[in-house]
């Protein structure tokens, strides 16, 4: 993965429970997000950070893309470090899973305009299009996220 | 999209990615985007909104919030109730890693989730070859095995065995 050892993760504040728990090292909850396991981790998870958090945050706004990262994010390593205590965890991809979330909450809520055909003659149409995008790009992104998020 | 999904789903299922980071983040994704995404008025297009649907999509976009702020506050109080470092559902791992292909037999299966792939052993050398061998299993307690009848000298074979002695004969084959 062309990166540092496990021991150097843990010291920059990756995920491990019996440090979170007994040490009371609470910020290894947050710091994970920015984390990554290498080179190839890396380019990968911000490629796909790119194409989605782009299509997100042009769509919904700087504040929406902001909150649903990091509360994705936090809870998602809250999860991992519940069930899965024994793993070193870093990576941006329980994040990046939940601008994907969001984009499945935005498509469930506006179902009714996602096949109208008077949309795309409107302003509306606009964050249509954008809708589009990031559902379009998905397929790309998936390759690049199925290798993140690795546990070292 | 749906079939983006599934597929990413069952890498995840492979070890060294954490699908608890994924479904988890996916999960939080899905119930903040329902409350910070804002609903498009069906009005522009001639349809009517009724009271109840208006109540409903506030219902919606509340709960959101309501239910992942919620699930944040249990699961850090199961977080910090959790500290003798096991996990309060051993068998939950299997959603972040199954062994795989299930038709496989049980020594040639592409991967497995134990923790067999890095145990050490100790083998009683006899003047004819390993006669025992004393292993020392994931979570650390030492089975010793029998090869007497198998006359084995080759001590690589040995090495190469001993995953799937681990995994035949060791109790636990997960280090917590």
């Amino acid at each position: 993965m062309i990166g540092p050892s496990a021991e150097t993760l843990i010291r920059m504040g990756a995920k491990y429970t019996p440090l979170i728990v007994n040490q009371g090292e609470w910020y290894r909850l947050f710091s994970p997000m920015v984390l990554h396991a290498g080179l190839i981790h890396y380019f990968l998870n911000m490629a796909a950070l790119w194409f989605i958090g782009k299509a997100v945050e042009q769509c919904h706004g700087f504040a929406a893309a902001a909150i649903l990262f990091i509360i994705p994010a936090v809870g998602g390593t809250i999860l991992s470090a519940i069930f899965l205590p024994e793993y070193i965890t870093v990576g941006a991809s329980g994040g990046i899973f939940g601008l994907i979330g969001a984009c499945i909450a935005d498509i469930c809520i506006n179902w009714s305009l996602l096949f109208s055909k008077q949309v795309n003659a409107s302003d509306e149409g606009v964050r249509l299009r954008h809708m589009k995008v990031s559902r379009s790009y998905l397929p790309v992104d998936y390759i690049f996220i199925s290798t993140s998020s690795h546990s070292v | 999209m749906l079939f983006d999904i599934v597929v990413n789903c069952l890498v995840g299922l492979t070890p060294f990615v954490d699908n608890f980071t994924h479904l988890g983040g996916m999960v939080y994704g899905f119930l903040c985007g329902l409350s910070t995404i804002e609903r498009l008025s069906t009005d522009f297009f001639g349809m009517a909104t009724t009271l109840w649907g208006r109540v409903r999509n506030v219902l919606i976009r509340f709960s959101g919030l309501i239910i992942s702020v919620v699930l944040i506050l249990i699961t850090t109080a199961v977080l910090v109730n959790n500290d003798d470092g096991k996990s309060p559902c051993p068998n939950c791992r299997y959603l972040s890693c199954v062994p795989f292909p299930p038709w496989a037999g049980e020594d040639d299966k592409w991967w497995y989730c134990d923790d067999c792939s890095m145990i050490t052993a100790d083998a009683i050398l006899d003047s004819s070859g390993y006669y025992s061998l004393s292993m020392t299993c994931p979570d650390g307690a030492i089975e010793q095995i029998d090869l007497s009848d198998q006359l084995v000298t080759d001590r690589q074979w040995i090495q190469k065995q001993l995953p799937t002695f681990c995994r035949k004969y060791c109790d636990k084959v997960f280090a917590t």
